[in-house]
């Protein structure tokens, strides 16, 4: 700790700590338009002059370090007015009359400006108004009334400006706005190690491009908008809400779409979101999400969801109250009881309060078990992780994996299912550890590994068990050469392995998490079981397998009654649709009038994840907090509400509350005690133990795909929103990249079909129809088709056979 | 000495005195990028056609530059028995046959195009090199080659002492050759004068490895060509400099960063490199002494700031070339992060002499504070555009009258910049200053890397600034708000006063800014108005004139002046109509008459009809604005 003081006050600081950051957090303020905390100082704005004891002149205090009896000043004369006049060359090229202005308070967007009635852009007819970095420097320093540079040519007014780029559903860039800080650049670059934004030209030319200049949507952009939130101005900006996003409250909760369990921070005007930025306090995603993070919870309009309970009258179902709506529910389920068997599915996105309850209404009002459409796979994980472990619970860590030296991926694509895990993987790669990616598809990842395993479509596991094979037994083997070589000697310790079974084939999850657990023993021995992460389909996948929902599956021949908890078991279970026979009464507690719901007698409406308070219990078995951001549509209800009142209708006792809920959970599982005073954002590690065991079993050989056809992927893609998909919303994935059939462009040619064509896909007994896209991750003789595409058509190929294979038709003209 | 190396250049003498001595006339025309652009290439191409179709034996090389750049394509003819050498000039295409036939075929001389005798005794008014007034007073050291030797041959500077430094620098110790070019006082010769054994002796105990070398060939000040010209004349001398670096600092690997706009001297060091590694003065183990050293010759990447040493190691790295903030310096993180030595072209060039000489005789040139020679390129309104070799301390105006032939007809002094567009403008009455480093520092400006321009009274400093400045704006980096920003609004209140709008608050203006820019990251910015800056000491009045009176004294400022008819009877006038490129000038049934929207400045028309067309002032009163119809 060194002592410096500033401005006359003594204050403690690390050694070497950047005199910036040091300043900010006692409180001191100094201008910084261009600094990223965390980065190195880029120096670009020069606005953050501070007079440093010693050393002539004024000093930047981003690069500048804290020295042990260092004397600062932030507030002489002197740097006041080097401070404005710097500023005021940023302003030259920016829409700065506000920003000079003694009256902004004054005037209104409609008003005309009093001081340049030909003046337009200002920040008061701007986007970011009131919630912009330059607006609130330009007020700190000072800058009303200081304009050296009226009625000058090149100035902000006087340019003709480059068009914004509006042409894709996430990010709107607006190249007008810009003051060159190249935050962005750095962010896109430094933190998520993608690179799609560069500083192009020099001089009076300098811009910043997307790619090689052209639209984002054409750049290697992830659309993850890291860059967004960096930006000092309305350059770039969320397209969804880039005008309305002006939140009256701000909510930190769990994102929905994935196991990472990233912290967002929800805003919400009148109880609907309008706007996501990353949550703050989790050691995983820290400030970063993802494209689904932030756009989730506007994949739908407030009026696509559902906001009134339905009763079936008939043919139709007609709206009806709360109180009804939860009778009528009851009734029908303890008549289907008395008829036969109810069966309750939970989704994936369910809390573990909800699943809980959930359990208790199963138990106690149908005598059975709550389940999930995700049991086959998790199961199927489950098993092959007890089989070489004796327990399915893995004590890996996603913390560790920045840090690791050596991390080993067996995924289809963890980039697209699990972006932050594959950030996580990158930031590791780029600080230098060895990478081994195991996947038929080409994934972003591979350009940060040393080596790619690269199997037949679908055999990913098989693949990683043989590498295990080789590296216990010493042996060689050509294709596994790089990996070898970047696996042996690997220290234990710091080695982490990630597997991300496959969503819709439990034979493949099975086959992977196995080859991944051998591979795991392999390189960590005894201890293996704390290096290796699972990385399951769906936001609260191991929660579901805590409280047991994963353990059976209904047979869904003749059941009398279900009760689905926020799931569309038709997109999810294919076996589904035998269940939803008119004889078999149906209760939906969700938020969407999806194909289920439809089919239902009685649909109570509830807020989906965003409404919920609850826990996720994410990948690596931390528990993280949702708390509710969004209040449900309309009449809705929040999902435990739901569940609470049916449960009481039922007759059935439940805790009354989320938190007694976690209480009672903890009270079964008492690893699960700490995360009742969890606070929101920062999420807690399970104590979850070593296994017990660790030993390499071998694998039966992969099921044989029938010859000369395409085999049939299928994965989590990144942009499909989950809600959307549920509605099979024509825009679920907004840019239009994965509603498509995706080959190989060598395929392609092959095959006769060029981009765009419309195709049928089949493998002779369920046919998807939907345009061909080329795609250069997919190897040659297989297809990719998207989990969530055609109304989950993916699964359905895969109950059919476990290693799928099919065929494309000639062209249909649309 | 060496063995290896001793017979190296033992072959290399022994080759070079039997080409010497062989009995064959030999007629060099030298070939860089001034005698390029006035056709030396056909000017070899002719005489080699002439000499292969008249069957004479004679032997046609290429040479370097002797530094009359004005005077290319030079050339100098060996007579047959090698007792007389004499340099030509102007030996342009369209004369080189007759030429080559009067020296070859009639065994004359050619007085007319003859500038001075190098070999032998003079006669018929030829004055011997050494007496040339261009000559007189130079030391060319460095330049000791150049024009001599053909830069494309290897052994023609073995021959000639080259590499006795090296053999030196692999007797000593790293710290005695670092002691050596410490005592020589050898400073920096990129522009900033830091002694170049102590950045050698910061490299040499850098503890991380691999070391690296590069030597700064960028030379993108306007006006500056002295690397040019000792890279394409001998590009060896470079190559002798770098490996002494590498001896005493440990460095194995090297890079010659050559200036985009440099592709002559980039092949020819490409070609000299190529010959070091043949003759293994270059790769491993060289000359068996256990010194490795490997050198690539790299193509910049065409901007200016990417000779700011940072810039250079951020576009070798393979990044934008953006010059890096500092520290750390390239001695602890240069290039791929590693310890790093970058010097100049002329910096390295000094390392085989002061080896091979020692440091006494090296610094024993002159008294001057400063120490050696240096090379000067001389630019402007002058008679004679040439490079020179001198010791420090000449006044400039002797750089002025005697090298650089005196200003040209018609043109009077009016300043100087040395330093390039960085460094500031000087007025006339400065011409005294030495060439030195202190004075100009103490004016706030630096004399630089060599480059001296000199302009005359037709040469507005409002125009200067807005060129130099809008030269530091185009080549800003863009990652300093006040580097780009800045000089973005400099140029604009510069060129908003050039075309008649110039405020009273103008020169507060730009004292503000020149105060600003000097919290920029790097001397790009920081010294981007340093013109302005000593512009508004030196020519306050000049700016208060167009500012106040909206007239330039200097007549040039376009937005400032107006062309008219001087002279309706003109008969030159439908020729001066003829040229303008925007038909402003126009014959209506009132006569000739220049149509102000049109016309562009250009000034054309004033130099095919000078009688014809005069150049007004724009703002004057109309009472002294003469009408088409009154002139006539
Ligand atoms: C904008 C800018 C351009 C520069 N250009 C050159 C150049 O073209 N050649 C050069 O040798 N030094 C140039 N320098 C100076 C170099 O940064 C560096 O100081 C020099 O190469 C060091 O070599 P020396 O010690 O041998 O002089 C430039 C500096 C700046 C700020
Ligand atoms: S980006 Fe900020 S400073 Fe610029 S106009 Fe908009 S609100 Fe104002
Ligand atoms: S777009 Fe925003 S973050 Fe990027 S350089 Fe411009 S102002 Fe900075
Ligand atoms: S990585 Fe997963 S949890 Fe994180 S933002 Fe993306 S979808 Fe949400
Ligand atoms: S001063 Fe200019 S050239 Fe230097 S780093 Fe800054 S912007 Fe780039
Ligand atoms: S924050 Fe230091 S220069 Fe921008």
């Amino acid at each position: 700790m060194a002592k410096i003081t500033v401005n006359g006050r003594v204050i403690e600081a690390p050694d070497g700590a950047v005199l910036l950051e040091v300043l900010k957090e006692n409180g001191f303020y100094v201008s910084s338009l261009c600094y990223i905390p965390g980065l190195k100082p880029y120096a670009g704005c020069r606005t953050c002059l501070v007079d440093v004891e010693g050393p002539p002149g004024l000093q930047l205090s981003c690069t500048t370090t804290v020295q042990d009896g260092m004397v600062v000043r932030t507030d002489t004369e002197e740097i006041r007015a080097a401070r404005k006049a710097v500023t005021s060359i940023i302003l030259a090229n920016h829409s700065d009359r506000c920003l000079t202005c003694h009256r902004r308070e004054h005037c209104h967007p409609g008003d005309i400006c009093l001081r340049d009635d030909v003046v337009t852009h200002r920040c008061l007819t701007c986007s970011k108004n009131y919630r912009c970095e330059l607006q609130a420097t330009c007020e700190k320093v000072e800058m009303a009334g200081y304009e050296p540079w009226v009625g000058e040519e090149r100035s902000w007014y006087a340019t003709a400006h480059p068009e914004a780029d509006r042409a894709n559903p996430f990010l709107e860039f607006d190249p007008q706005m810009c003051i060159i800080c190249t935050r962005c650049q750095r962010a896109c670059n430094e933190i998520r190690h993608t690179g799609a934004i560069t500083l192009s030209g020099k001089g009076w030319d300098t811009r910043i491009a997307f790619g090689a200049g052209g639209p984002i949507h054409e750049s290697n952009c992830d659309f993850c908008g890291a860059c967004i939130d960096v930006c000092p101005t309305a350059a770039l900006m969320e397209h969804p809400n880039k005008w309305v996003a002006k939140p009256d409250r701000w909510t930190t909760t769990t994102c929905d779409s994935c196991a990472i369990g990233c912290s967002i921070r929800l805003g919400t005007k009148e109880g609907r979101g309008v706007i996501v930025r990353p949550g703050v306090g989790n050691p995983v995603s820290g400030n970063q999400i993802c494209v689904r993070g932030r756009f989730h919870y506007a994949s739908l309009k407030p009026r696509e969801r559902l906001g009134r309970h339905l009763v079936r009258r008939g043919t139709i179902l007609a709206p009806s109250n709360y109180a009804d709506a939860v009778a009528e529910a009851a009734r029908h389920l303890r008549q289907a009881r008395e008829r036969g068997r109810v069966a309750v599915l939970v989704g994936g996105t369910a809390t573990n309060e909800e699943a809980l309850l959930a359990r208790i209404v199963a138990r106690e009002a149908f005598g059975t078990e709550a389940t999930t459409a995700l049991a086959p796979v998790l199961r199927a994980v489950a098993g092959a992780l007890e089989a070489r472990f004796g327990t399915a619970r893995m004590a890996g860590n996603l913390e560790a994996l920045a840090k690791a030296k050596t991390v080993v991926v067996v995924h289809d694509d963890i980039e697209e299912s699990h972006n932050i895990a594959s950030l996580r993987v990158k930031d590791a790669a780029v600080a230098g550890a060895r990478l081994v990616v195991i996947g038929a598809l080409r994934s972003e990842l591979c350009d940060f590994a040393a080596a790619w395993v690269r199997p037949a479509p679908n055999e990913e596991g098989w693949a990683a068990a043989r590498l295990a094979e080789l590296l216990l037994g010493g042996a060689d083997e050509a294709a596994f050469a790089d990996a070898l070589a970047a696996l042996r000697g690997a220290d234990p310790e710091s080695t982490m392995v990630l597997v991300a079974p496959n969503p819709v084939s439990p034979g493949k999850a099975a086959a992977m998490a196995a080859g991944a657990a051998n591979l795991a023993i392999a390189l960590c021995g005894e201890r293996a079981s704390e290096h290796l992460v699972v990385l399951p389909p769906e936001a609260n996948a191991h929660g579901l397998l805590d409280l047991g929902l994963a353990a059976n599956e209904p047979d869904w021949e003749g059941l009398a009654g279900l009760l689905v908890f926020r799931d569309d078991p038709t997109l999810t279970v294919p076996a589904a649709a035998t269940a939803l026979r008119p004889e078999c009464a149906v209760v939906v507690i969700d938020g969407l009038l999806h194909e289920t719901a439809k089919a239902a007698s009685v649909v109570i409406a509830e807020g989906r994840a965003y409404a919920a308070e609850g826990t996720y219990t994410a990948a690596d078995f931390r528990v993280q907090r949702l708390a509710p951001a969004v209040r449900p549509e309309g009449e809705a209800v929040r999902g435990f509400e739901a569940l609470r009142a049916l449960a009481e209708a039922l007759g059935v006792s439940v805790p009354a509350t989320p938190e007694e809920a976690l209480l009672q959970i903890a009270a079964e599982r008492p690893d699960y005690m700490p995360a009742a005073d969890l606070i929101v954002g920062e999420g807690i590690r399970l104590d979850v133990s070593r296994a017990p065991k660790a030993a390499v079993v071998p694998l039966a050989e992969p099921p044989a795909a029938a010859a000369g056809t395409l085999r049939l992927i299928s994965s989590r893609d990144l942009y499909t929103a989950l809600d959307a998909a549920a509605l099979r919303h024509p825009e679920a994935e907004k840019l239009h990249r994965y509603d498509r059939v995706r080959l190989a462009p060598a395929d392609m040619a092959r095959l006769a079909v060029r981009e765009g064509d419309v195709v049928e896909v089949t493998d002779g007994r369920l046919t998807v129809t939907a345009p061909v896209a080329a795609d250069e991750r997919v190897p040659e003789g297989a297809v990719y088709l998207s989990s969530l595409m055609a109304g989950g058509i993916a699964a359905a190929f895969f109950a059919a056979s476990p290693m799928p294979t099919v065929r494309i038709g000639a062209p249909v003209t649309a | 000495m060496n063995a290896a190396l001793q017979s190296l250049i033992t072959r290399a003498r022994e080759s070079y005195e039997a080409w010497l001595t062989n009995g064959r006339p030999k007629v060099n025309v030298c070939i860089d990028t001034s005698s390029l652009a006035r056709g030396a290439d056909e000017t070899l191409r002719i005489i080699r056609e002439t000499v292969a179709r008249e069957g004479i034996d004679a032997d046609i090389g290429i040479i370097g530059s002797w530094g009359f750049c004005w005077m290319e394509p030079t050339v100098t003819v060996r007579t047959a028995g090698g007792t007389r050498t004499i340099l030509y000039g102007n030996v342009t295409p369209d004369r080189a046959e007759e030429f080559v036939r009067r020296v070859l075929v009639d065994g004359e001389e050619v007085p007319e195009l003859a500038i001075a005798v190098v070999e032998g005794v003079s006669n018929e008014g030829i004055v011997p090199l050494g007496e040339h007034p261009f000559m007189q007073g130079q030391v060319r050291r460095l330049m000791a080659n150049c024009g001599i030797i053909d830069p494309e041959n290897i052994d023609h500077y073995l021959a000639r002492g080259g590499y006795e430094g090296f053999a030196n620098a692999l007797e000593r110790t790293p710290e005695e050759i670092i002691k050596e070019v410490l005592d020589s006082g050898l400073g920096g010769r990129g522009g900033g004068g830091f002694p170049t054994g102590r950045k050698w002796d910061f490299l040499r105990t850098a503890t991380a490895e691999p070391k690296y070398l590069v030597c700064n060939a960028d030379e993108g000040d306007p006006g500056a060509w002295v690397n040019r010209i000792l890279m394409e004349s001998d590009p060896q001398l470079v190559i002798e400099g770098m490996l002494i670096a590498a001896r005493a600092t440990g460095a194995r690997e090297g890079y010659i960063y050559i200036r985009y706009e440099y592709p002559l001297a980039f092949q020819r060091m490409k070609v000299a490199v190529a010959q070091a590694y043949e003759r293994g003065l270059l790769g491993t183990n060289i000359c068996g002494s256990g010194l490795d050293f490997d050198l690539i010759v790299f193509r910049g990447a065409g901007s200016y700031v990417c000779g700011e040493e940072t810039g250079l190691m951020s576009s070798i790295d393979g990044y934008r070339g953006m010059p890096r903030i500092k520290p750390p310096f390239p001695a602890q993180a240069g290039l791929w992060n590693k310890p790093t030595n970058v010097n100049n072209v002329e910096s390295y060039a000094n390392a085989p002499l002061i080896l091979r000489h020692g440091a006494a005789w090296w610094s024993s040139v002159s008294d001057a504070k400063d120490k050696g020679t240096k090379m000067f390129t001389l630019s402007g309104a002058i008679k004679q555009m040439g490079c020179i070799e001198i010791p420090f301390g000449y006044p400039v105006r002797r750089l002025l009258e005697q090298y650089g032939g005196g200003m040209r007809d018609g043109s009077v002094l009016k300043g100087f910049q040395p330093g390039g567009p960085l460094s500031g403008i000087l007025p006339a009455s400065e011409i005294d200053l030495p060439v030195a480093l202190d004075p100009y520092r103490e004016r706030g400006m630096f004399l630089g890397s060599g480059g001296i321009i000199f302009f005359d009274q037709h040469t507005s400093v409002v125009d200067l600034c807005t060129y130099f400045v809008g030269f530091a704006e185009d080549e800003s980096c863009g990652r300093c708000t006040t580097c780009h920003g800045g000089t973005q609004r400099a140029v604009e209140i510069l060129r908003r006063m050039a075309a008649g709008g110039g405020r009273d608050s103008d020169l507060d203006k730009l004292e503000e800014l020149t105060r600003t820019l000097v919290w920029s990251n790097c001397l790009h910015g920081q010294f981007a108005l340093t013109t302005v800056k000593l512009a508004l000491r030196y020519f306050r009045d000049e700016f208060e004139t167009v500012i106040r009176e909206k007239r330039d004294p200097a007549g040039v400022l376009s937005g400032l002046i107006r062309y008219e008819i001087a002279n309706q009877a003109d008969p030159l006038l439908p020729e001066a109509a003829d040229i303008c490129p925007t038909d402003a000038i126009v014959e209506t049934h009132e006569g000739w008459t220049i149509v102000d929207e049109l016309c562009v400045r250009c000034g054309a028309c004033r130099e095919v009809a000078p009688g014809a067309v005069r150049v007004v002032e724009r703002f004057a009163q109309p009472a002294a604005e003469p009408t088409a119809a009154a002139a006539r």
